[in-house]
């Protein structure tokens, strides 16, 4: 039985200001197909809960031209960060490749490390 | 004895028939065959009791350097975050309800003047077309009089017409006083509906001459 939300994936609008938040990806897609929404919604809160605001996409696949595709509300994110909303590690990666953060070190660490064994091999 | 060997066979299984006993297992509680994921109050397996993965081991220079990455990775966006924090309370500061309040009434007097001049515009051009909409009108509807009135004339003049004609054959007509002249007239002359036509337009009117033309045809015929 497939599970049913009964909420909007664009999310409900309510929060509460007791609760912390936290800007994460919520995996739809399908088996072997990932696809990511990038949502954010309180914290404590489990992964296909409601959530208060989808800020963006972002297609973790490669396409036919090999780009993988993340869109995202710059305004929004600087308005939930300024709000003093969390936010996941894999999300800070990809600010930090769009420009908005300082590049991540786990992107640095991932490179080098790719580098490294290449060379081995 | 099947479900006994199932039993027996299945590790997962046979973990709760220690617990019940063989000759009392409750059914309720049997954990189905095929599963997607090892439920997790079953212990973990005999095999892999004792198993440690082995840590990672990271060179010394690269752990500094990775240090220092991450503590410089930190500042950075601790002010960052703080810079945004910041023009948030000061975007909530600026656009306050009451503030927002007043934009919106300055502007709707804005529109609302706009909307006033365009409405007079609107009514000047109304005004003008239906003064010539009304003018079309009574020419439309003056004209479909004077049409009406020459059919009348038409149409009188034809009764009028009719009625002289009807009026100069009245003294044909049979009345109370010349009905027995009339009866007389028609009692004496009889008309005599029984005669034929031959090919030649000749009329025969007597019977008996009639029967011979046709006798004759009929001795042709055979």
């Amino acid at each position: 039985m497939p599970r049913m939300p009964l909420h909007l994936a664009s999310g409900t609008g309510v929060s509460s200001n007791y609760k912390q938040k936290a800007i994460r990806f919520v995996r739809y897609g399908c088996a072997n197909r990932p696809f990511y929404h990038i949502v954010v919604i309180n914290r404590k809160s489990q992964q296909k809960n409601c959530p208060i605001e989808q800020i963006g996409t972002y297609d973790k696949s490669t396409n036919v031209h090999n780009e993988k595709l993340i869109a995202f509300n710059y305004e929004r994110v600087q308005h939930w960060i300024g709000q003093g909303s969390k936010i996941s590690q894999p999300f800070l990666e990809l600010l930090g490749l769009a420009g908005m953060l300082p590049i991540h070190p786990k992107t640095y660490i991932n490179a080098w490390r790719n580098r490294t064994s290449e060379k081995k091999e | 004895m099947q479900t006994m060997k199932l039993i027996s066979s299945n590790p997962l299984i046979s973990s709760y028939a220690n617990i019940f006993g063989f000759n009392n297992i409750n059914f309720n509680n049997l954990q189905i065959l095929r599963w997607k994921r090892k439920p997790i109050w079953l212990p973990k397996a005999k095999s892999k009791l004792f198993r440690l993965s082995e840590r990672a081991v990271i060179p010394n220079d690269e752990l500094l350097e990775i240090r220092r990455l991450y503590n410089n990775y930190r500042t950075y966006y601790r002010s960052v975050r703080k810079y945004f924090i910041q023009t948030t309370k000061e975007l909530e500061t600026r656009y306050e309800s009451s503030f927002i309040q007043q934009m919106e009434d300055k502007d709707f007097d804005i529109n609302f003047k706009i909307n006033e001049e365009w409405n007079k515009n609107i009514a000047n051009q109304r005004e003008v077309r239906l003064q010539s909409e009304k003018e079309t009108k009574k020419l439309k509807v003056l004209e479909a009089l004077q049409r009406k009135q020459v059919r009348e004339e038409q149409i009188n003049f034809e009764v009028e017409k009719k009625i002289q004609e009807l009026k100069k054959i009245t003294h044909k007509f049979i009345t109370r006083e010349n009905i027995d002249v009339v009866l007389n007239e028609v009692l004496n002359t009889t008309i005599d509906y029984n005669k034929a036509l031959d090919l030649q337009g000749n009329w025969i009117e007597n019977e008996n001459e009639c029967t011979e033309i046709k006798n004759k045809a009929d001795k042709q015929t055979k």
